[in-house]
């Protein structure tokens, strides 16, 4: 264990609130004989899903059921046995309280109610180096990361960052550290924390992965020196790993967490604004990211994840092993939810007020805060910014926020962007500290909207254009698929009627063959084209 | 500047700045006799109503606007800078100027560009000149063998009795500030006119300690976060600078940079006044050289211009230029790049 030397700008000390959920270990809930399982499409960041099965089709767990296209983007899966019983849009655990679509399932009555990976779990038996090794030398690094795509692994601390796409830029260049972000900084949320503890060995087999496939000079997981316990843990799996991983504690300081925070905390060094970390040779990955894209690789996709539920709302708070999918009323009733509560997703730092419980966890849902409403406290009178500069002494990312607000108040939103509104992390330190008590990242999140959707806009007709070939691609294969197989079908009755005539006379069926195999490797191609465009 | 944490409110900061005040103000009616407390006690309610009367014409809610504090704060920092004998409905005329044209013609707390309570000092400066800097002598409070008390203030400043038991004429004199340039006008050295002026061992008359109280609240202020240390030491190091400059050149014409930072306004000027968060520059590298920049003013002013203390006029300047000055100080943001 070492501590760090650097320092980020800024930061705030918010109450830790940890203590209610911070001893329960990680626990498995599944769903209800009446429950269904909703999978949103789109979870995470750039998902252009594509539902692979229809309805009433039957589907296995782990089984993936959509497919996606550019780099950017992974599919999902199934957790249980069961039935497509719609594929329509559901109300989705998302700011916006806006309808997704999703793909609903009727998990069967005798489905597997357990956390696969948590039946796997490894912690009492030392995952077999040897074996991990093996299978890693006998992969290229496309084909890692292909089964980390496949398996389904986004970012799991929060943004849903695709991971391959994290790594398909980190093997591109030369990786000089990989920083393993254990930080935990929200109040509350504890789920990573218990992670720590009890699958250290699982996290640490996922970062012998990203060693293999990013070759870097040092690896460095970073963790907040309010878990002691994980430190432990992580220090007791890295003994006998092949890889030399550095455990480096921080004060704790929100938002450490924060994945350009904690690169200057651990490396000294700034992202350049509007590029990625592997811009300075860093890879940065969540540790239960880390720990799902070992699961990934062992053919194990993601479908299960751990979630902090917290709050005075609920009697039993606790770290849960839940099916991505399950819809949060089931989660809270049991875990015995009092009548009229509030829930946040998220921590409440970052987090936002779910609308509608019937939504689902999804994959990026690591807290669910459910607190009474006689316990919340009343708005805060606000008062007008007296400019008193505690935000931007507070901001992380040193920006104005006081200037940022009056320029998005007087929506001129051109002024909002010379002021570097898209380095804003939306942590909410401003809003924090400020003792007007105005809203300021609502204004930010709203500027941010308008300047996107502005430029959506101008971006609509490209991504259009993209879709339609990618459904075009699809239409000519699924008809040459069509054609085949009836040709093959008129080929065999041919045959038949042939064999019955005993005549030898040549048929065009090979022909017909030919056209079809031709249109295919068209389709092909073309598919791969707009892959390569989107 | 205000740093704050969650539980933070914009009338905990104000109560804060007000309790960094009492130093100042036991000091003033230490040797002053009761002046500014009787002007407080008068402009604090005026401060108020005519705050709620604004906002209430406006058709809003005036209970926050209440709470927040910032009209009893305007009022203590105009009072702490009046006159002691001054009075009182010329007090009143201060007080409305800077809540009503300074304050909320602007919008109200937060909106407006220049310093309420300054403005209000400025209007009274330029109408009564007078009055304005007819300060009671340290010496002249004495009555009797004690300070002069609540009774004799009182009838001075509302001019109840016809004649009463002292009057301004016999106890007023200027301040040391106007004294120096008066005897520095005459032709006298430094030196000399400190002889003239001083019963005080530095600055003058009782006023180095009514400084260094006032220092200490702003040390308070720093030391409770409350305040960033930027402009009030950017200001006071910029005016050790220039007044030691030309202190050491000629000594007999100007004065000593502790003369300099232990009258008159300035320690009032550099923690209470120029901190000001809503008219003061809001980047880190702005507040440096908006300190700096009234520091240098004071300066100038005091040895050149034809005012004798300096503070308000220079606060209001380097209130305007507080736009601009924030323009050209934006922080490097994290991760900005070298060439943009
Ligand atoms: S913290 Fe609030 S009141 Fe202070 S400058 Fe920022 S926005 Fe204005
Ligand atoms: S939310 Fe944005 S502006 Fe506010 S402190 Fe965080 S990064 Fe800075």
């Amino acid at each position: 264990m070492t501590l760090t030397n650097f320092k980020f700008h800024g930061g705030i000390h918010p109450k830790q609130l940890k203590d209610l959920s911070r001893d329960r270990a990680i626990e498995s809930i599944s769903w209800r004989d009446e429950d269904e399982i909703v999978i949103t499409l789109s979870q995470g960041i750039g998902s252009l899903n594509h539902p692979i099965l229809s309805i009433g089709d039957s589907v296995q767990a782990k089984q993936r059921i959509s497919e996606c296209y550019g780099e950017i983007s992974v599919p999902v899966h199934s957790p249980c046995d069961g039935t497509i019983t719609a594929i329509e849009e559901r109300p989705a655990t998302h700011p916006s309280g806006l309808q997704a679509v999703a793909i609903v399932i009727k998990p069967d009555a005798d489905s597997s109610k357990i956390d696969i990976n948590k039946a796997n779990d490894l912690v009492n038996h030392k995952i077999d180096v040897s074996k991990l090794s093996e299978l890693l030398s006998s992969l290229t690094a496309e084909e890692i990361i292909s089964k980390i795509r496949i398996g389904g692994v986004i970012g799991l601390g929060g943004a849903g960052f695709p991971t391959c796409a994290k790594l398909h830029g980190g093997i591109k260049t030369n990786i000089e550290t990989l920083i393993i972000n254990g930080m935990e900084c929200e109040p509350r949320i504890t789920c990573d924390d218990r992670l720590m503890r009890e699958r250290a060995i699982e996290i640490i087999a996922g970062v012998e992965i990203l060693d293999h496939l990013l070759h870097p000079n040092s690896i460095k997981i970073g963790v907040e020196d309010n878990k002691p316990e994980a430190i432990l843990a992580l220090e007791i799996a890295t003994t006998s790993s092949t890889s030399s991983i550095e455990i480096i504690t921080t004060p704790t300081l929100y938002p450490s967490g924060g994945e350009r925070q904690l690169i200057q905390l651990l490396t000294g060094k700034e992202v350049p604004s509007g590029t990625l970390p592997s811009a300075i040779g860093v890879v940065c990955q969540n540790v239960a990211t880390v720990a799902a894209l070992y699961h990934a690789l062992l053919e194990r996709p993601l479908t299960h994840r751990v979630v902090t539920v917290t709050g005075d709302g609920v009697e039993s708070a606790g770290n849960y092993s839940v099916p991505i999918g399950i819809p949060i009323d089931s989660l809270l009733t049991q875990c015995g939810v009092v009548d009229s509560v509030r829930i946040t997703v998220g921590g409440p730092m970052m987090g936002f007020e779910l609308h509608n419980s019937r939504s689902p966890i999804t994959k990026t849902v690591n807290c669910l805060i459910v607190e009474k409403n006689s316990s919340l406290p009343s708005a805060p009178e606000r008062y007008n910014c007296i400019r008193c500069a505690s935000c931007s002494d507070a901001c992380p990312a040193k920006l104005m926020p006081q200037q940022l607000y009056w320029a998005a108040q007087s929506r001129d939103f051109e002024q909002t962007e010379k002021l570097n509104l898209f380095d804003c992390i939306e942590c909410g330190c401003c809003d924090f500290v400020c003792p007007s008590k105005i809203p300021l990242v609502s204004y930010y999140r709203y500027a941010k909207g308008v300047i996107r959707g502005a430029k959506q806009e101008q971006n609509r007709a490209d991504e259009a254009r993209v879709r339609h070939e990618f459904h075009d691609a699809r239409i000519t294969r699924e008809k040459a698929e069509k054609a085949e197989k009836l040709a093959k079908k008129r080929a065999a009755l041919k045959a038949k009627k042939e064999s019955n005539k005993s005549t030898d006379k040549p048929n065009d069926a090979d022909k017909k063959g030919a056209a079809i195999r031709a249109a295919i490797k068209r389709a092909e191609a073309k598919k791969k084209a707009a892959a390569a465009n989107s | 500047m205000i740093k704050t944490t969650a539980d933070s409110t914009t009338a905990r900061e104000m109560l804060k700045v007000i309790a960094a005040l009492i130093p100042g103000y036991i000091a003033l009616s230490l040797i002053f006799g009761p002046g500014a407390l009787i002007h407080a006690a008068i402009m604090i309610p005026v401060a108020m109503l005519a705050e709620a009367t604004i906002i209430w014409m406006r058709s809003r809610s005036a209970v926050p606007a209440i709470k927040d504090l910032s009209a009893p704060l305007t009022a203590l920092l105009l009072a702490a800078a009046l006159p002691p004998l001054l009075p009182w409905w010329m007090a009143i005329v201060g007080i409305l100027f800077a809540i009503i044209i300074a304050k909320q013609l602007y919008g109200g707390l937060g909106q407006n560009p220049f310093n309420p309570a300054m403005v209000g000092y400025v209007i009274l400066l330029v109408s009564f000149p007078l009055e304005m800097t007819s300060w009671l002598t340290p010496a002249g409070a004495i009555v009797g063998g004690d300070t002069i008390g609540f009774i004799q203030s009182a009838e001075i400043i509302f001019g109840t009795i016809e004649n009463p038991s002292i009057t301004i004429d016999g106890v007023t004199g200027a301040t040391p500030l106007d004294a120096m340039k008066t005897a520095l006008y005459q032709g006298l050295t430094i030196s000399e006119g400190i002889k003239e002026i001083s019963n005080g061992v530095l600055a003058g008359s009782g006023w180095e300690i009514i400084n260094l109280t006032f220092l200490i609240g702003g040390i308070y202020l720093i030391a409770s976060r409350t305040i960033s240390w930027h402009i009030p030491v950017s200001m006071l190091v910029a005016l050790l600078i220039i007044s030691a400059l030309f202190n050491t050149v000629d000594p007999d014409r100007y004065s000593t940079p502790l003369y300099h930072l232990l009258s008159g306004g300035t320690m009032l000027g550099a923690f209470f006044i120029a901190t000001d968060p809503v008219t003061a520059s809001t980047t880190p590298r702005g507040r440096i050289w908006f300190g700096a920049c009234i520091g240098i003013l004071i300066y100038t002013i005091r040895s050149w211009g034809g005012y004798p203390d300096a503070v308000a006029f220079s606060v209001l300047l380097l209130n305007m230029f507080t736009p601009l000055i924030d323009h050209f100080t934006q922080p490097k943001i994290y991760g900005e790049r070298d060439n943009g």
